[in-house]
């Protein structure tokens, strides 16, 4: 008891503890928004690199493939069915190359771009981009309102489960899909874009949501595989969550939340 | 100069690249011939006739293909040498180039690109895309008069 200090010296030397812990907290998330920033700089310049430099050797193989195509279509009997077949498969392998350099391209710039929030009408959203989708698709859109978002983002992550619903459900017979809400979560809503298509094994339910992951043989559908990871990446930037449910050959739903914006 | 074709300079560093841009312009019977140097450094020596091409009697060409991303001194450098040079700065130059980045294409014009063509990673769609800009830019486009390199 006899080093009891007076409360206020107490009290003014917590205070100046607290100014310095404040600072020092203030400089480390400094430097690590600096850190940060130099990483997404050389993943921007990596992500150059790679749609310039690695295009380069693919657009040459496909070019020389032209050209030798061309060189023996003059000459009769130069080229037989199997000689233009494996031509075919070297233009093939070339252009599956060629749309996964893009679509990695797609997808890593999208992990660093910023996000600009405005209110985006879903409904004309989906309405939109309906235009892009073949006629013989049929797509119900129901009342879907507004949410807080950035539209160029959100847009692609929407032609993405469009295209998929579209194009898994292409061999039935009478191909539908539908986008709707389909209840709350906490302060978000929940949408569902679901299709009649093929479907999928529930077991590989969290996998189709990664990186060229695909279910299904490139033969029967098109595509890398990138699509559903960039929905993902998307409605986690705009902290939502995802998830998909299917049945093989009952067609698939993607579910999504997102923030709603209740019309004034 | 009626009657006789101007030549095309390309500036392209791979040759591979070089010889498909050849072959597309042949495909689309560009007859104007094709001088082709493969870096910054020697595009400008060729345009200002010094260095390897000391000597050289000036011509201007019909059109300057130009690949963006060349050793020793990049295609923008090399773009805005031009557009400051009196006697060279009208000459046509197309960028052809793989890059699809935004902000390639914001400097390409912006230094003065005629225009700005991303190589097709697509066989036949390279040979129709080399090869008809080389039927417009070098044919059927009427160029600037001739300079002299006095000009001012």
């Amino acid at each position: 008891m006899t080093n009891l200090r007076p409360l206020h010296a107490v009290t003014r030397a917590w205070r100046n503890r607290q100014g310095l812990l404040r600072a020092d907290l203030e400089g480390q998330v400094e430097a690590r928004t600096l850190q940060l920033r130099e990483a997404n700089r050389e993943l921007q310049e990596f992500a150059y690199t790679v749609s310039h430099d690695l295009r380069a050797p693919l657009r040459h193989l496909e070019g020389f493939a032209e050209l030798l195509s061309r060189n023996l279509e003059g000459k009769p009997g130069a080229l037989d069915d199997k000689g233009r077949h494996y031509l075919n498969r070297i233009t093939g392998a070339s252009r599956a190359m060629g749309s996964l350099i893009d679509d990695l391209l797609t997808f890593s710039r999208l992990a660093n771009q910023e996000m600009h929030a405005t209110t985006v009408d879903l409904d004309r959203m989906f309405n939109s981009l309906r235009e892009q989708l073949p006629p013989e698709f049929s797509l119900e859109i129901g009342a879907l309102g507004k949410v807080k978002g950035d539209p160029s983002q959100l847009r692609q992550a929407f032609l993405e489960l469009l295209t998929n619903a579209q194009k898994f459900s292409a061999p039935k017979p009478a191909p539908q899909g539908w986008v709707h809400q389909v209840g709350r979560r906490q302060e978000r809503t929940i949408f569902e874009v679901g299709d009649n298509g093929v479907g999928f094994d529930p077991a590989f339910a969290d996998k189709i949501f990664g990186v060229f992951q695909r279910l299904h043989p490139r033969e029967d559908f098109e595509g890398t595989g990138i699509g559903l990871a960039i929905v993902a990446r998307v409605i986690q930037h705009h902290g939502g969550d995802v998830w998909a449910e299917s049945q093989p050959g009952e067609g698939a739903r993607i579910f999504f939340t997102l923030e709603s914006v209740e019309e004034a | 100069m009626p009657g006789i074709l101007r030549r095309i300079l390309l500036v392209e560093d791979s040759s591979a690249d070089a010889e498909l841009t050849h072959e597309a312009l042949l495909e689309y019977a560009v007859a104007n011939g094709v001088d082709w140097v493969k870096d910054g450094a020697e595009a400008l020596d060729f345009l200002f006739c010094r260095g390897a091409f000391e000597g050289r009697i000036f011509e201007p060409p019909a059109v300057i293909l130009l690949d963006l991303k060349l050793p020793k001194i990049d295609g923008l450098e090399v773009l805005r040498t031009i557009r400051t040079t009196p006697h060279l700065r009208a000459i046509p130059v197309v960028v052809l180039t793989s890059s699809q980045e935004e902000k390639d294409l914001i400097h390409g014009y912006s230094h003065g690109a005629n225009a700005y063509v991303v190589k097709p990673v697509d066989g036949a769609e390279f040979i129709k895309a080399v090869g008809s800009l080389g039927v417009f830019w070098a044919m059927v486009n009427a160029p600037p008069p001739a300079l002299s390199p006095e000009a001012t």
